[in-house]
C-alpha cells in the first residue's frame, strides 16, 4: 500500500492509536522560511514496517529526527504506543522513548570501543545481562574479533554493523533506520537485511526505514510512504 | 594532494618566516649566553625551587578554575542559544583585550567596598585572591577552549546518545570526553600564560617565578643570564604544551561542521545552576571591573591631555591590523603543512610552533632588537612593534587556523582541485570562502592580542610612536586613574564594534539566500 | 535585495577603506613629523605625564622635533636600558633622561654614554656633575613616609627608617615596594653602601620576617595609604605630592633628619654615544639641566627637591630644607648589584 505523504489521514485514527505503533497528525517542520515537512500524518501499526521514499532533500531524515525528539515540530502531534510524545506544549525526551536509531553515517563515538559503543544503551541492565546481550549480537553480526577496537580501527561495513547492533541492543519498540546500508556491496547488505528483519520481528518492533533501493524495500515492507517535494528549489540538510 | 609549486614556495616563505620572528629572537641571545658564568644560574636555589613550584601549581590551579568555569558558560551559550548568551558572548569579548591590572583593580575596589558594607577585613592580597582575578582574566580564553570543544563534537553523535541514555549521561559519557582535548588545550594555554605573567601576582602580593627571572633581569641586566633563569620555566611550560599538542591531535575532530544545536538538552535542576552561575559570573567579570572604570572615569579626576590620546589609539589600531593580516597570511600555510606532517616530524614541528608561547616577552624584545640590528632599515621603523606581536602570538594563529581545517571536510577542497578551470581558480572560489570563518577569528584574536602587547613592543617601539597599552601603563603610575579608565572603556569599545562588525561579516558569510 | 557575493563584496570593500583609512591616519602623524628637517630622539624613563610637556615645549621653542621613547614601570626598569645597551653599536637615541641616576651610571659603565658638559649646568653644585661629564643631574625626589593622617596620630608619625623594623607599628600595615625595581632598588642599594653589606641585609631581612608589605611599586604605596589599606609606606615624593594635592587625608614625612638623612634621587640627563644628532641633543640637554625647566618640573610636582635655588620653592618643602643622604653616586652604583640580588634572595619566596 503505498501512502501519499502530503495531506494524508487515516481514517480511524482513534482506533489505530489504541493499538500503539507510530501515529503523526498534521507535522509541520521549517527552519527559516524554508518549508520541510507541511501537514504530514500517517499511523503505522505496532509491530509493522514502513519504508519511506522520496527525493534528496524532501525532509525524511527530518521527519525521523521529529519522532526519535531530536528535533521539535512546529505544528502537529506524534504519538508512540498510544502515548503522546510530541505535541504543542508537550515534548517528551527522546531516551524515554524506546527508540533505536541507525543514521546515515555510522556515527560510532570514537573515544568507546566497538563493546562500549554497542552496549551503551543497556548500561542500566544487569552485568550478566549485558555481556550476554553483546555477545549475542558480536555474533549475530559477525564482528566478534572487533569487540575491543575503536571506531577508527575497523572497516566502514563493521562500522555499519556496529551501529545496528546499538540501535537493536535494548530491544527497542520502534526502530528509526535512515538509509543505513548506503554504500555497501550487494552481499553484506542483503546479510544485514536479514538480520534487521530476524531482530525486528523477535522484538516485536515498529519500524520506519528511509531507503531509496527499491529492492531494500521490497524485502523489508511493501507499506511504503512516498514523500512529496514541497519546493522544488529547497535544499534540506539530511 | 600535492600543492601547486607557488603554494608550496609560499609554505616555504612562512615557514622560515615563522623561524626568524618567532625563534630568531631566542636565537639571538645565544651570545650572550656564551658570556655568561654558568653553573650557578644553572642551578636553582632551594628558594627559587619553592618559588617555581607555588608558580606552577599556582598556574595549575587557575587553569583547572577558569576552564571549569569556561566549561560551564559555553554549556549555558551552548544550550540557551538567545538574547542571553548573545550578551554573555559580548561581556566576554570585550573583557579579552582588558590588561590583567584592570581586573586587578576592579577587585580590589570591589573588595573595598564589601569591607565597607559588611565591615569584614578581607584583605584582598595573597594566593586565593590572585587566582581569582586570573580566572577572571583569563576566563574569555576558558569559554573560548569550552566553546570549540562543544561545537566540535559531531551532532549525531549527540543524538544517537540522546536516544538511549538521559541528557546528564550523555552530557558526561560522550560529550565532555569529546570536548576534553580542547578543554585540556585550554587549560594549558592559561597555564602558560599564568606562569608567563607576574603582574597579576605582584598586585595581590604573592611571588611568582616570573618575578624571579625580572629581579634577575634587573640586577644584572644581562639577557643572556636571564634566559638561562627562565629555562625552568620554559621547561615547564614545554611540558604543558606537549599536553597541548597530544590533546589536540588525539582530539578525533568531528569532520563534519556542528555549528547548530538541536532540541535543549534537559538537565536536572542542582546541575542547570552550575551553568547559571557561570553565566552570573560572566557579568561579575565585566560588571566589576566595567564598574570601577565607569566610577573612575565620571569621578573628576581625569586628566585630559593636550593632544588626547588618538594619535596612541591610531597606532594601536595600525599596528594590530599589520600583526592579524601578515599572521593569518603566514599562518595558514604552516597549519596546512602541520595538518599533513605525520609521526616524529609532525610532533616536532609542532613543538616548534608552540615554543615561542613559552617565553617570557622581554626575550623577544630584546632578541629582536639584536635580528633587528642585523637587517637593514628595519630596526627602528614601525615594522618593529608589529614584529613584536607576531613573534608572541602568531603560534596562536596557527593553532587556530589548524583546528579549523581539521574540522574542514578536505574531500570539499580535493574536489575543487579536480574540478578547476585553472590553477589558483579553487583556491579563491573554494578553499578561501569555506576558511573565511576560521581566517577571519584568527585575524580577530591576533587583533585583540596584540592591541594589549606590552613586554615585548615597548623595548622596541619607534621613537615618537606609543601604543595605547604603554601610555595606560605610564598614566596608572602616574596615577591618573581616570584617563586610564577612559582609554581602557574604548580599548572595550573598539573591541566590541570590530568582534560585533567580524560576527556580522561572518552572518553575512552564512546565510544562505 | 542584494546578492551574496554582492554583500561580500561591499564589506570587504568596506573593510579595506577602513584598513587604508587608518594606516594612513597612523601613517599621516608620522609623515608630518618627516616634514621637518632637525630631530632629537630622547629615551626617557620620567613619567611620560611629566616629560611630555616639557619635550613639547622644546619642540615649540626650538624647532626641532623631538621623538621619545617612554619607559613603563611594569617592565620593572627592565625596558629603556636594557634597550640602550642592545642598541650600543647602532644607536638610535641621542639622549638619555632618567629619573635615578644609578641605571646612568650602568650605560656609563657599559660605554653607552658620551661626555657633554652643558653651560646651562653652571649653577648645579658639582657633586651632582659626573667629573668627565658622562651626566649631569639635577632636581629630583627624595624617599619619604606617606602616612595617613586618619589611621595614625601626628604623635605617632614614623621618623627613621628603622621605624619600620619597629613593633609599634604592625607590620601589614606598612607598605613598602618590590626593593628590586626603580627608586626602591636604588634606596636599598644606598642603605648597602652607608650601612655596609651585613648590616643593611640584616635590616631588609628583618622587614621580611617582620611581614611588611611588599607591593607593586610607589604608586601602589600612595594609593594603598590614601584609601586606608596601609597606615603609611615608603614612596618618591612625586607620587607623595600626588596624594597631597589630590585632597587625601596624608602626611609626608622626611625620614631620618636627625640621622643619616633622607636619601634624594636626582634626574639625569646624558648623551648618547654615537648619536646621530649630536647638536640637537646638545641643544636639548641645554634645555633639560636649565633653572627654567628645574623650576617648571618643580611647578607641576615632579621634583620635590631642587639642586638650586628658585624663584619659586615647591610647597610642603621643609622651612629649614631636607637633610640629604651623605652618599656618593658612584658608591650606591657599586654596591646596587649585590643589593639587588640580596632583595630578589629576600622577597621573592
Amino acid at each position: 500500500m503505498i501512502l501519499k505523504g502530503k495531506g494524508y489521514h487515516t481514517v480511524n485514527l482513534a482506533a489505530v492509536q489504541d493499538r500503539g505503533g507510530i501515529t503523526v497528525r498534521n507535522l509541520d517542520k521549517s527552519y527559516g522560511r524554508h518549508e520541510v515537512l507541511k501537514n504530514i500524518s500517517f499511523a503505522l501499526k505496532a509491530g509493522d514496517s514502513l519504508i519511506i521514499k522520496g527525493p534528496s532533500g524532501c525532509g525524511k531524515s527530518t521527519l525521523l529526527r521529529i519522532l526519535a525528539g531530536l528535533e521539535i515540530p512546529d505544528a502537529g502531534e506524534v504519538w508512540l504506543d498510544s502515548r503522546v510524545v510530541s505535541a504543542p506544549g508537550h515534548y517528551e525526551l527522546p531516551w524515554l522513548r524506546g527508540i533505536g536509531m541507525v543514521f546515515q553515517a555510522p556515527t560510532l563515538w570514537p573515544h568507546m570501543t566497538v563493546a562500549e559503543n554497542i552496549t551503551y544503551p543497556i548500561m542500566n541492565w544487569p552485568r550478566d545481562k549485558r555481556k550476554a546481550r553483546l555477545a549475542g549480537l558480536l555474533n549475530m553480526l559477525e564482528i566478534a574479533d572487533k569487540e575491543a577496537s575503536f571506531p577508527d580501527e575497523i572497516s566502514g561495513g563493521q562500522a555499519r554493523r556496529v551501529a545496528l547492533a546499538r540501535a537493536f541492543a535494548a530491544r527497542p519498540r520502534f526502530m528509526l533506520l535512515d538509509e543505513p546500508l548506503t554504500n555497501l556491496n550487494y552481499d553484506l547488505k542483503l546479510h544485514l537485511l536479514e538480520h534487521i528483519k530476524m531482530e525486528v520481528e523477535r522484538n516485536k518492533s515498529t519500524m520506519i526505514y528511509v531507503t531509496h533501493d527499491s529492492e531494500e524495500a521490497g524485502y523489508i515492507s511493501s507499506n511504503i510512504l512516498r514523500f512529496e517535494e514541497i519546493n522544488q528549489t529547497s535544499r534540506i540538510e539530511d | 594532494m600535492q600543492s601547486s609549486r607557488l603554494g608550496q614556495s609560499f609554505t616555504g616563505f612562512a615557514v622560515l618566516a615563522f623561524l626568524i620572528l618567532c625563534l630568531g629572537p631566542a636565537l639571538a641571545l645565544i651570545q650572550d649566553i656564551g658570556g655568561v658564568a654558568g653553573g650557578n644560574v644553572a642551578l636553582l636555589t632551594s628558594r627559587q625551587l619553592v618559588v617555581l613550584a607555588n608558580s606552577v601549581i599556582y598556574a595549575l590551579v587557575s587553569a583547572l578554575g577558569a576552564i571549569t568555569a569556561g566549561w560551564f558558560i559555553a554549556l549555558f551559550i551552548w544550550n540557551r542559544p538567545g538574547f542571553m548568551a548573545q550578551i554573555i558572548k559580548l561581556l566576554l569579548i570585550i573583557m579579552l583585550p582588558m590588561p590583567a591590572f584592570i581586573h586587578a583593580a576592579g577587585w580590589r575596589a570591589a573588595w573595598r567596598f564589601i569591607n565597607d558594607v559588611t565591615g569584614y577585613n578581607f584583605s584582598g592580597q595573597g594566593w586565593a585572591a590572585a587566582v581569582v582575578i586570573t580566572i577572571m582574566a583569563f576566563l574569555p580564553i576558558a569559554v573560548g577552549a569550552a566553546w570549540l570543544g562543544l561545537q566540535a563534537v559531531n551532532k549525531d553523535l549527540i543524538g544517537v546518545g540522546r536516544i538511549c541514555r538521559s541528557d546528564l549521561q550523555v552530557l558526561s559519557e560522550i560529550i565532555l570526553p569529546l570536548s576534553a582535548p580542547f578543554l585540556a588545550a585550554g587549560a594549558a594555554i592559561i597555564s602558560v600564560l599564568s606562569l608567563l605573567d607576574y603582574t597579576i601576582p605582584s598586585l595581590c602580593q604573592v611571588n611568582v617565578y616570573a618575578l624571579e627571572i625580572f629581579a634577575d633581569f634587573s640586577a644584572v641586566n644581562n639577557p643572556g643570564r636571564s634566559f638561562l633563569l627562565a629555562l625552568p620555566l620554559i621547561i615547564v611550560n614545554t611540558v604543558i604544551a606537549a599536553g597541548i599538542l597530544l590533546s589536540l591531535r588525539n582530539a578525533g575532530i568531528s569532520g563534519v561542521k556542528n555549528p547548530l544545536n538541536q532540541t535543549r538538552f534537559w538537565w536536572p535542576f542542582w546541575f542547570w545552576v552550575l551553568p547559571v552561575l557561570g553565566a552570573v559570573t560572566t557579568v561579575v567579570q565585566a560588571g566589576v571591573p566595567f564598574i570601577t572604570l565607569l566610577l573612575t572615569a565620571l569621578s573628576g579626576e581625569t586628566l585630559w591631555r593636550q593632544y588626547g590620546f588618538a594619535g596612541e589609539m591610531a597606532y594601536s589600531i595600525a599596528v594590530a591590523v599589520g600583526v592579524g593580516v601578515i599572521a593569518v597570511l603566514l599562518a595558514y600555510p604552516i597549519a596546512k603543512a602541520l595538518n599533513q606532517a605525520a609521526g616524529g616530524l609532525g610532533r616536532f614541528l609542532w613543538l616548534l610552533v608552540l615554543l615561542p608561547l613559552l617565553m617570557p616577552a622581554p626575550v623577544f624584545g630584546i632578541g629582536l632588537i639584536r635580528l633587528g640590528m642585523w637587517i637593514p632599515g628595519i630596526y627602528g621603523s614601525d615594522l618593529m612593534p608589529i614584529m613584536a606581536g607576531l613573534a608572541r602570538f602568531l603560534p596562536l594563529a596557527v593553532l587556530i587556523i589548524w583546528a579549523g581545517l581539521k574540522r574542514m571536510d578536505n574531500s570539499l577542497i580535493e574536489a575543487g582541485r579536480v574540478l578547476q578551470s585553472k590553477p589558483g581558480h579553487s583556491f579563491f572560489r573554494v578553499e578561501l570562502p569555506l576558511l573565511t570563518p576560521v581566517l577571519l577569528t584568527s585575524f580577530l584574536l591576533l587583533f585583540v592580542l596584540a592591541f594589549g602587547e606590552l613586554g615585548a613592543s615597548l623595548l622596541v617601539m619607534p621613537p615618537g610612536r606609543s601604543t595605547l597599552t604603554i601610555t595606560i601603563y605610564n598614566y596608572l603610575h602616574y596615577g591618573a586613574s581616570g584617563s586610564v579608565s577612559v582609554m581602557c572603556l574604548s580599548i572595550a569599545l573598539l573591541s566590541c564594534l570590530v568582534w560585533v562588525g567580524g560576527l556580522k561579516s561572518l552572518e553575512l558569510g552564512r546565510r544562505v539566500k | 535585495m542584494l546578492s551574496l557575493n554582492m554583500q561580500k563584496r561591499r564589506l570587504i570593500i568596506l573593510l579595506g577603506l577602513i584598513l587604508v583609512g587608518v594606516l594612513i591616519l597612523a601613517g599621516c602623524s608620522h609623515n608630518n613629523e618627516t616634514m621637518k628637517a632637525r630631530e632629537v630622539v630622547i629615551y626617557t624613563s620620567v613619567d611620560q605625564v611629566f616629560a611630555e610637556p616639557i619635550l613639547k615645549e622644546f619642540e615649540q621653542q626650538s624647532k626641532i622635533k623631538v621623538k621619545a621613547v617612554y619607559d613603563v614601570e611594569a617592565a620593572k626598569t627592565t625596558g629603556l636600558v636594557n634597550r640602550l645597551i642592545a642598541e650600543k653599536d647602532k644607536p638610535q637615541a641621542d639622549i638619555f633622561w632618567s629619573s635615578e641616576f644609578v641605571q646612568t651610571i650602568l650605560l656609563q659603565e657599559k660605554g653607552v654614554l658620551d661626555t657633554y658638559k652643558p653651560a646651562a649646568a653652571a649653577d648645579i653644585p658639582s657633586s651632582f656633575k659626573e667629573k668627565d661629564g658622562y651626566w649631569t643631574a639635577f632636581g629630583g625626589r627624595a624617599r619619604v613616609f606617606l602616612v595617613n593622617t586618619e589611621k595614625v596620630a601626628a604623635a605617632d608619625y614614623p621618623a627613621s627608617l628603622q621605624d619600620m623594623n619597629s613593633d609599634k607599628w604592625p607590620a601589614e600595615r606598612i607598605g613598602m615596594p618590590y626593593p628590586m625595581f626603580g627608586t626602591t632598588a636604588t634606596h636599598a642599594a644606598a642603605l648597602y653602601a652607608y650601612m655596609g653589606e651585613a648590616e643593611a641585609r640584616s635590616y631588609f631581612q628583618n622587614l621580611q620576617k617582620r611581614g611588611i608589605r611588599i607591593v607593586d611599586g610607589n604608586s601602589v604605596v600612595r594609593d594603598m595609604v590614601v584609601s586606608g589599606e596601609l597606615d603609611w609606606g615608603i614612596t618618591d615624593t612625586d607620587d607623595a605630592d600626588g596624594a597631597v594635592k589630590s585632597g587625601a587625608r596624608v602626611a609626608i614625612i622626611y625620614p631620618d633628619q636627625s640621622d643619616m638623612g633622607t636619601l634624594i634621587v636626582p634626574n639625569t640627563v646624558a648623551l648618547i654615544k654615537g648619536a646621530k644628532n649630536s647638536d640637537a641633543a646638545r641643544e636639548m640637554i641645554e634645555y633639560l639641566v636649565s633653572k627654567e625647566v628645574e623650576q617648571k618640573l618643580t611647578d607641576v610636582g615632579f621634583i620635590q627637591i631642587p639642586c638650586r635655588e628658585l624663584d619659586s620653592m615647591p610647597a610642603g618643602l621643609p622651612v629649614s630644607g631636607v637633610k640629604g643622604m651623605s652618599i656618593d653616586f658612584a658608591a650606591v652604583y657599586k654596591a646596587q648589584e649585590s643589593a639587588k640580588r640580596d632583595m630578589a634572595e629576600i622577597f621573592v619566596r
